[in-house]
């Protein structure tokens, strides 16, 4: 007998699909100026003056703002890892606080800079640490503080969903010390979470605008702010190109990051 | 090994939770701690555990006070109610970890799984990840688990509660067994008196954080000490005495034979007989249920007391009868 598909699961999932193909749209058309004449997608700009082919958009592209992906690079990876290091502790110490008041302040805290704009941020930094405008550790902090609340949160919540404070206190009765709690239990628990955690970050610094623009310098900014002056300053195939490699290096971490997190945890 | 606990005090933030709670589990016994809900057990078995320092009194084992010992040191086998299984590893190391834990070479390790796995009967699905297990697999691979790290005794957190009847029967009756060919002392916790009857020995009444009532299984269903334990291990009719004679008790108009002081008659259903006309209470039967082995009444009796019986024999619809007490009722 066929299976009769539920009519809210049915309109759930039709709704999804639109969501998706309204969000996604935008990126496939900006990809696609990248490779192809914007005409033919129906968007009047300016094309590329010194040839055409795709190749030459993305070797501009390169070759002007190349240094901005390593600064990138090198952001998002000390970020990513300062947001792991301070992060998942402070998640899990919340999660494992259960409903004490003082973890419930600590989680809005550590939670607050998700919903202070990236300017107001930035400029709160540039007026705590004067003179510090341009400085790549500056910077860092700034992408810390929007990268640890995606950690905290997504090791905090595998630890409430796994209930680890009471798994823990079950591994103390069958006599596991501080050493085997973490190593045989709360890690391999905790691992999945950790690496996606971490993926998160990276892929929030990685695409991090706001705090950029006024914390960095045109020569030490990231390739977000690379993509600004494309924006502001080239035609379009080159903004295309810029944000296709900007794509390339987010998407695969979000992707990567859904992967490892969807996926049960595995033996200790 | 016996365990003790001298007037326990636990505080929590507004309210206290065990108030000078003393108690004795014998060791090679079954004792069943038994209350209502905030009665205060799941803080006396985080006491026994070590997962709770008591801000009173002291916990020994045999004659050592391990007030102050961690839970990792007390060795002892705790099956939580939610059983608290690492779902991240199969049944068979979940089995395995307190073993690991105390560094058993590995073959001293299987070994020690295998017998815990089949004294449990869950050989057959011990290597399938403990997340995909069903309720009953998951219960023996708890119990296996701490059957595994030989404990000094086993502490049983309300273990049945999310099983269905059937299988919590046929665990409730192999647990019982097992605990008996091992000679184990445990303490089960439980709200449940079907469980605390089919495990245990002895009982001990919680009732907001005290001790209510302590003692053999059976003489404190035939003997409680106040309505509180009447009820709470099983269906009692409370019936004022009007008058006293020695051992003979007036409730409602009849002389009946009586044990204790108290001012009100514990009369359990199936204490209750059925005899002719003139020979106990005069009653009207106003329903009968058949309870599965016996038939369940529910008479009006004197005075338009509701009464009810498990009897054998099922009177006629609607006859007048009598009802009296099969042997001396107890008093609270």
């Amino acid at each position: 007998m066929a299976r009769r598909i539920r009519p809210m699961i049915l309109g759930g999932a039709l709704s999804a699909i639109a969501l998706a193909v309204v969000l996604v749209t935008p990126l496939v058309i900006v990809v696609g100026a990248a490779f192809v004449p914007t005409a033919s997608l129906g968007i009047s700009s300016e094309e590329w003056v010194a040839g055409a082919g795709a190749g030459r958009a993305f070797r501009y592209v390169l070759d002007t703002y190349g240094h901005h992906l390593a600064v990138s690079f090198e952001v998002a990876l000390v970020a990513g890892a300062l947001a792991i290091a301070l992060g998942a502790p402070a998640g899990l110490s919340i999660a494992l606080a259960g409903r004490r008041r003082a973890a419930r302040v600590l989680e809005t805290l550590l939670t607050l800079p998700l919903a202070v704009p990236g300017l107001a941020a930035a400029v709160a930094l540039l007026g705590a640490y004067p003179g510090r405008g341009g400085d790549l550790g500056l910077l860092v902090v700034g992408h810390v503080l929007y990268t640890l609340p995606y950690a905290a949160r997504t090791v905090g919540e595998a630890a409430r969903a796994q209930e680890l404070d009471r798994v823990l206190e079950a591994a103390r009765t069958l006599g596991a010390g501080r050493r085997h709690r973490f190593r045989l239990v709360a890690w391999p628990a905790l691992r999945r979470a950790l690496g996606s955690a971490a993926l998160v970050a990276l892929a929030v610094s990685w695409g991090e605008f706001n705090v950029t623009f006024l914390l960095a310098t045109p020569s030490s900014g990231t390739f977000p702010t690379a993509l600004y002056l494309t924006y502001t300053t080239n035609s379009f195939p080159v903004a295309a190109a810029a944000t296709t490699l900007l794509l390339a290096g987010l998407v695969p971490l979000v992707l990567l990051a859904l992967k490892v997190g969807a996926e049960p945890e595995q033996g200790a | 090994m016996r365990i003790a606990l001298d007037q326990i005090r636990v505080d929590f933030p507004g309210h206290r939770a065990l108030d000078g709670v003393s108690a004795e589990v014998a060791s090679g016994t079954v004792t069943a701690v038994i209350g209502p809900s905030g009665a205060g057990k799941s803080s006396l078995l985080g006491v026994l555990s070590g997962l709770i320092a008591p801000d009173g009194g002291a916990v020994r084992f045999d004659d050592e006070d391990v007030t102050s010992w961690p839970a990792e040191r007390r060795r002892l086998g705790v099956v939580f109610q939610e059983l608290r299984l690492f779902d991240f590893l199969s049944g068979r190391d979940n089995v395995g970890f307190a073993p690991r834990v105390e560094g058993a070479a590995a073959g001293e390790r299987q070994r020690r799984v295998a017998e815990a796995l089949a004294l449990v009967r869950a050989e057959k699905f011990a290597d399938r990840p403990a997340r995909v297990l069903s309720g009953g697999e998951r219960q023996r691979i708890a119990l296996a688990r701490a059957l595994a790290m030989r404990p000094r005794a086993l502490l049983l957190d309300e273990p049945f509660a999310a099983l269905d009847a059937e299988l919590r029967r046929n665990l409730r009756d192999e647990l019982r067994a097992l605990i008996a060919r091992l000679g184990l002392t445990a303490l089960l916790v439980t709200h449940d008196r079907d469980d605390a009857f089919a495990l245990a020995s002895r009982l001990i009444v919680l009732r907001d954080g005290r001790v209510e009532q302590a003692g053999d299984a059976a003489a404190l269903y035939r003997s409680p000490a106040s309505e509180f334990v009447a009820t709470l291990l099983g269906e009692a009719m409370l019936l004022p005495i009007a008058a006293r004679d020695g051992d003979r008790a007036q409730a409602l108009g009849q002389w009946i034979a009586v044990t204790g002081s108290g001012s009100r008659a514990v009369l359990r259903p199936d204490a209750l007989e059925i005899v002719a006309e003139g020979g106990g209470w005069p009653a009207q039967l106003v329903d009968a249920r058949f309870a599965g082995s016996r038939w369940r009444l529910t008479l009006v009796g004197p005075d338009g007391h509701s009464l009810t019986a498990l009897t054998d024999e099922l009177p006629a619809a609607g006859a007048r009868v009598a009802v009296r007490p099969r042997g001396p009722v107890h008093t609270v």
